[in-house]
């Protein structure tokens, strides 16, 4: 069996991933996603948003919307509080947000490296061997590995037997045995580096399409579709973003209601009832 | 003291005990499995499904079940409000009553037919005996069928069976269910002292003047009496309902009302367990309702024994708040029964709610607003489990788990209907329409206290109607148009909206293909999930209401303990 050794950092199976500068990248991006043609993308916290732009208003003038019974210092003060809370909230959305695609970002780079530059022995029909970039093969093509190189796209073996270290793509640090004429042990993946011994391989994917392709641009994320877990959790925050503002927009009413039973006492003082911000749970 | 403590205790304790019997009695009726009563019934069933031309009694589908649902309710409401109209020509009605408005019969009509039966007339003085047992009792067992169905459809769609057929759940629940316990239970009443005659008024002799003489309204009140709190119903036949020496004369009766108004929503619980197979899930779930309720009537029994402290003040001791209670009820009686009222959705009183506390304003509020504390009949257990799906997907996120329930996963669809059903229709059908009445407080609202407890009543009004509660927080003055239309809205539309997404929820979930639990599956019989869903419930059940309670109940609970106003 073969062990793993040395130290941990050193025996990675997928290429390393760059992460230099995420953070700082990830701040800055934070801010840039404040636009409110990004934000209005994720409706939930478009409406913190939408609340952050209002309360900051009446941060500067609490009379804007009505006048206002408290002391004009503490209101201000309340409402500033609540204009850095839901300002925090958004921002700290788009800092994680960034950070996430950032990592994508570094893995899809770090994915890519490991494709370009790779040189592939293309056998001509005359059965002589022509080296060529591996961006350059077609399907169809028939490609001679020999041990130690990668395996420069998705392909087919068709002849010879030969250890592949496939961990880059399934983790798996014990080496398979690939040898043409069967159908999981036949195929090999783009990237993957052969072991011992030499194969020829039938190329099936052209550049672009192949395995890794579509890994990098599933992280990336550019193409990403939302699971249906994705799906079905913004279905359940979009319902609840409505209850809120079904709740909020008619508590204006209830509070007149149920202060037009204070100015009667002439005791305005004692009555400050304070909007309530009823927190989505999420 | 103590002895109002008991008196709550006890009754508490017999609900529960006889869950576990009525819920497998039901389940085995709707399993089709052998019951006791089935010598006499099976000839009467099979005489039911001959006479109505029921010849093929096929399984249904969610959309089929909601349509047999919608239409024979339909029929129903028509059948009802005809009998309203044409009460002066009809028999049985010694008091000589002329039809009501439309616009009042209409809203009884609705809120009769969806199980709400919520009053804005007084019995006595507006329903002739024969609207009284041929529309309202009629639609008693009908609507508490109809509630029962429902439920157990779900259940089977749940647990991964066909949902069956209308008609025949619907039959069954009244021959096997209601009707038998009525039966027996009427005899008791009339027993206790209930009248049960179609002869008019009493006329007799006042007490202090024997020249003088009065006339007591009496009329068929004992077989109205029990499916009133059976069926989860509440409509009295007098206007002050289970308060009248008629409807509640004495202890035992009480206890019994008391009794019957949470039999079936807590059994059908039950009756879940032993469909799913998995009784320790049931007794679980059970636990959360249970908890809240049991918290709920300390915190409104706390605040009828403690009673005003304005009226203390003037006492210069602590007494119980007997405002608007019957005397022989007390506090504990008077606290319990409104708590029970509100959280079974039968919305039966024997104490005015506008009078209690506002512990118990909150406490009755609360109920309506959650519509689970053991909830209405039959949609009360369905709401439930939808609360159950929502925590399971919830959770199953946050731990990284696939959301599945009983090895069915939760999908898009089920989230919809779920999160919909029970997230959005209730506060748009309570708080837009007391929106609207608060916008014109003086051309629709009627409120007779104005300030902390207005809000309170008028919301109590349009959240009795949404959940189809049906008690009221008097005091309001709601026989008018106005009152009559929008609860009527509110009445439709908290029942038959949630009813179709539970059909179609429990549609979708027994079409999916079970996959065997495994070491990953989230369990969802543990103690540990069971607070997961309780958290759930209140964070995204009670939230939404918050600041309507802060506003009403909690805020005159301020203003009563500082003595202002």
């Amino acid at each position: 069996m073969r062990l793993p050794s040395g130290r941990r950092d050193d025996r990675r199976h997928t290429p390393k991933v760059n992460r230099k500068g995420l953070y700082q990248q990830a701040i800055r991006a934070s801010f840039v996603k404040l636009n409110p043609q990004v934000v209005v993308r994720n409706p939930v916290m478009f409406v913190v948003w939408l609340g952050t732009i209002v309360t900051l208003l009446v941060t500067l003038d609490p009379n804007l919307f009505g006048t206002v019974q408290a002391d004009i210092g503490q209101q201000r003060l309340l409402n500033g509080i609540i204009t850095f809370i839901l300002f925090f909230t958004v921002l700290f959305a788009n800092f994680a947000e960034a950070i996430a695609e950032g990592r994508g970002k570094a893995q899809a780079d770090a994915l890519r490296s490991t494709r370009s530059d790779m040189i592939a022995r293309k056998l001509l029909p005359d059965s002589k061997i022509q080296e060529i970039n591996s961006t350059e093969l077609r399907r169809g093509d028939q490609v001679k590995v020999i041990a130690g190189d990668m395996i420069p796209a998705d392909g087919e073996v068709i002849q010879g037997i030969g250890s592949v270290d496939e961990s880059a793509i399934t983790g798996e640090s014990a080496p398979v045995l690939k040898q043409p004429g069967t159908d999981i042990a036949s195929s090999v993946t783009g990237g993957t580096r052969l072991l011992s011994d030499e194969l020829i391989v039938r190329i099936t994917s052209d550049p672009g399409q192949g395995f890794i392709d579509r890994m990098i641009s599933l992280v990336e994320g550019a193409k990403r579709t939302k699971t249906p877990n994705e799906i079905a959790l913004t279905v359940l925050l979009a319902v609840l973003t409505q209850v809120f503002l079904i709740v909020v927009a008619r508590l204006l009413l209830y509070l007149d209601t149920s202060l037009a039973f204070w100015t009667v006492l002439e005791e305005p003082q004692q009555a400050t009832v304070y909007v309530l911000e009823p927190a989505s749970p999420f | 003291m103590l002895q109002g403590w008991i008196q709550i205790a006890l009754t508490l304790m017999i609900v529960v005990a006889i869950t576990p019997f009525f819920g497998q009695y039901m389940a085995r009726v709707f399993m089709g499995q052998r019951t006791f009563l089935d010598p006499v019934l099976n000839p009467l069933d099979r005489a039911i499904f001959l006479l109505s031309g029921m010849r093929s009694r096929e399984e249904m589908t969610g959309w089929q079940y909601s349509r047999a649902v919608l239409y024979s309710n339909l029929a129903m409401l028509m059948f009802i409000y005809l009998i309203f109209m044409l009460q002066g020509v009809l028999p049985f009605n010694p008091t000589g009553l002329r039809a009501p408005s439309w616009d009042l019969a209409l809203h009884t009509a609705i809120s009769f037919v969806t199980n709400t039966n919520q009053q804005h007339y007084s019995g006595e003085t507006t329903y002739s005996y024969f609207s009284q047992f041929a529309a309202l009792g009629f639609m008693m067992f009908t609507s508490a069928a109809t509630g029962i169905a429902v439920a157990i459809a779900f259940i089977r769609g749940l647990t991964g069976r066909p949902l069956g057929n209308f008609y025949v759940d619907l039959t069954q629940a009244i021959t096997r269910i209601l009707l038998p316990i009525s039966m027996v239970a009427a005899l008791v009443f009339i027993a206790a002292g209930m009248p049960e005659t179609l002869s008019g008024p009493a006329i007799v002799p006042t007490l202090d003047n024997p020249a003088v003489s009065q006339a007591i309204a009496r009329g068929p009140v004992a077989h109205f009496e029990i499916i009133k709190e059976l069926g989860e119903n509440g409509g009295g036949f007098f206007g002050i309902n289970s308060a009248h020496p008629f409807e509640n004369p004495n202890g035992l009766t009480n206890l019994i009302e008391l009794v019957a108004i949470l039999s079936i929503p807590t059994s059908l619980i039950i009756t879940y367990g032993i469909f799913a197979n998995n009784l320790k899930q049931a007794w679980l779930v059970y636990s959360i309702p249970l908890a809240i309720l049991v918290g709920f009537i300390v915190i409104a029994a706390i605040g009828e024994y403690q009673g005003n402290p304005a009226v203390n003040a003037l006492l210069g001791s602590e007494a119980p708040n007997l405002e608007g209670k019957e005397v022989r009820f007390g506090w504990a009686q008077s606290a319990l029964f409104a708590v029970f009222t509100t959280a079974s959705m039968c919305g039966a009183v024997n104490s005015l709610h506008d009078s209690l506390m506002p512990n118990g304003g909150f406490v009755t509020l609360s109920n309506m607003f959650l519509q689970i504390v053991f909830g209405g009949q039959g949609t009360g257990t369905a709401y439930l489990f939808a609360y159950l799906i929502l925590a399971v997907f919830v959770t199953g996120l946050m731990v990284g788990r696939t959301p599945e329930f009983l090895g069915r996963k939760i999908e898009k669809q089920e989230v919809v209907l779920a999160s919909f059903l029970i997230l959005l229709v209730h506060p748009i059908a309570i708080l837009i329409p007391a929106a609207i009445t608060l916008t014109f407080p003086e051309q629709l609202a009627g409120i007779s206290n104005p300030g902390f407890h207005g809000l309170s009543q008028v919301i109590y009004e349009y959240a009795s109607a949404a959940a189809n509660n049906g008690s009221g927080l008097e005091g309001l003055g709601d026989a008018t148009l106005w009152w009559n239309l929008s609860t009527s809205f509110s009445l439709l539309a908290g029942r038959y909206i949630p009813i179709v997404a539970l059909l179609l929820l429990a549609d979708n979930m027994s079409r999916k293909q079970p996959v065997p639990a495994t070491a990953g599956t989230l369990r969802t019989d543990t103690g540990l999930f069971t607070g997961v869903t309780a958290g759930v419930i209140l964070i995204l059940g009670a939230l939404t209401f918050f600041p309507v309670l802060a506003l009403g109940p909690v805020a005159e609970a301020f203003q009563i303990a500082k003595g202002i106003g």
